[in-house]
């Protein structure tokens, strides 16, 4: 009985002992502190879609580290500055205006951003490739493009109130970290229902007063008051 | 051999830990908030800081006198789901408000979220339904203004059947929604099959 005990004791301290060589490696897999469901499947430096009315959009970025910076798309303009998910502080909104023939449903909407503390590997000399072609692999349909995300923006737009975008920073950030910014991937969306109707509605080309509107309920509860 | 598991226990408890605080001064940049940046896997949802928070007119905080019920309000938009996104299981008695949905006292519905329990208690909106036409709710806003609206009705349905566009479509008055969970709870789904949503209309400001 003592002997397996003790096997197990050495295996399992021999578990801790190599992660705490090489810890942050180790760390990024620690399944012990995964606890809920939105551990498990929380992503750090990546990012969702919703699609609002009127060609608008949120892109919710994961940054840990802070404030995401430098968010760029061939595919949306940035119109309103990132805020802090107050639910969970990992998570950064950025409200932005998808650009003709786009949407994050379709799943053909990519961008690069850059979290702090990521992506800070000093500038390769493949900088001077922007990203987009690593990021639009495939893309035929459009004949102006080569989109590069090093290009000056217009100048009415103003994405980022902090600090303007170097050349070299936006290519580094997306294409050589591993995790960096790259695609926008789907997520289920669905269209804001119609104006209520009767009861003194509004007309139906009044503005959508809620734009994006979740069915199928919302989930407040976790069983306490069950029993 | 219980004292030995006990030990081991112990020393697993503390190498994890020891992880965590090795792992918090790795980076080259200063972290944001502290924050270990080579491991954001294990980095939960409440422990980055909030600093960043929406800055427009916004509700915030939510008293709804018969149920006891009082809390600030966290501004929540979509989660990557595609849901509502709704404050921390662990701050049970935290509502929020739905940034994606009118301020409360502009025109269309308000939506306010609560949960009705989480961490093994109860939750901010644990009695919501009991409120009854005529109750009152009030809520502040960052300029300044007091509202008060009052009940008008309520409904219990399962999610499934959720009244989307009762809950979300236009008004032509500022209105209210309160939505938590109510009903069974299907410990499979782990999920109550219900939402009670309580319809409020502003009575003064």
């Amino acid at each position: 009985m003592r002997k397996p005990l003790g096997r197990l004791a050495i295996a399992v301290l021999a578990s801790i002992a190599i992660p705490l060589a090489v810890a942050p490696v180790a760390l990024a897999s620690a399944p012990a502190l995964a606890t809920s469901s939105a551990v498990k499947s929380f992503k750090d430096n990546a990012a969702t879609g919703i699609d609002l009315p009127n060609g608008f959009g949120i892109l919710r970025i994961a940054s840990v580290t802070g404030l995401p910076s430098q968010i760029k798309s061939a595919h949306f303009d940035v119109v309103e500055k990132a805020f802090q998910a107050e639910e969970d502080g990992r998570y950064w909104d950025v409200k932005v205006k998808l650009k003709d023939g786009h949407s994050f449903k379709k799943g053909d909407v990519k961008a690069s951003w850059h979290c702090p503390g990521k992506g800070h590997n000093p500038p390769k000399t493949s900088s001077s490739k922007p990203t987009t072609s690593s990021s639009e692999p495939t893309k035929t349909s459009e004949p102006t493009k080569t989109p590069e995300p090093t290009k000056t923006p217009e100048p009415t737009k103003t994405p980022e109130p902090t600090k303007t975008p170097t050349s070299t920073e936006v290519p580094v950030t997306s294409t050589t970290t591993a995790p960096g910014g790259g695609d926008v991937v789907d997520c289920p969306v669905r269209p804001a229902p119609a104006p209520a109707p009767a009861g003194g509605a509004t007309p139906v080309t009044a503005p959508v007063q809620v734009p994006f509107a979740p069915t199928g309920g919302v989930e407040t509860g976790f069983g306490y008051l069950a029993g | 051999m219980s004292v030995s598991l006990r030990k081991l226990g112990g020393v697993v408890v503390s190498a994890v830990l020891l992880t965590l605080t090795l792992t918090g001064c790795s980076s080259d940049e200063p972290a944001a908030q502290g924050l270990p940046q080579d491991a954001p896997a294990t980095v939960q949802a409440d422990d980055v800081p909030i600093s960043e928070p929406f800055d427009g007119l916004r509700p915030t905080r939510v008293r709804v006198p018969k149920i006891d019920a009082d809390s600030d309000l966290l501004a929540v938009a979509v989660n990557g789901e595609g849901q509502i996104a709704v404050p921390s299981a662990n701050k049970p008695m935290q509502a929020a408000w739905y940034r994606l949905s009118p301020v409360p006292g502009a025109v269309g519905p308000a939506i306010l979220l609560g949960h009705v329990d989480g961490n093994e208690q109860p939750g901010i909106f644990a009695q919501l339904d009991k409120l009854v036409k005529g109750d009152e709710i009030i809520v502040d806003r960052s300029d300044g203004q007091v509202l008060k609206f009052k009940v008008d009705r309520k409904t219990q349905l399962p999610k499934e059947q959720f009244p989307t566009d009762a809950v979300y479509g236009n008004t032509d008055k500022p209105e209210l929604r309160l939505i938590t969970c109510g009903g069974a709870f299907d410990h499979a789904a782990h999920s109550y099959k219900d939402n009670v949503v309580v319809y409020a209309n502003l009575v003064s400001v």
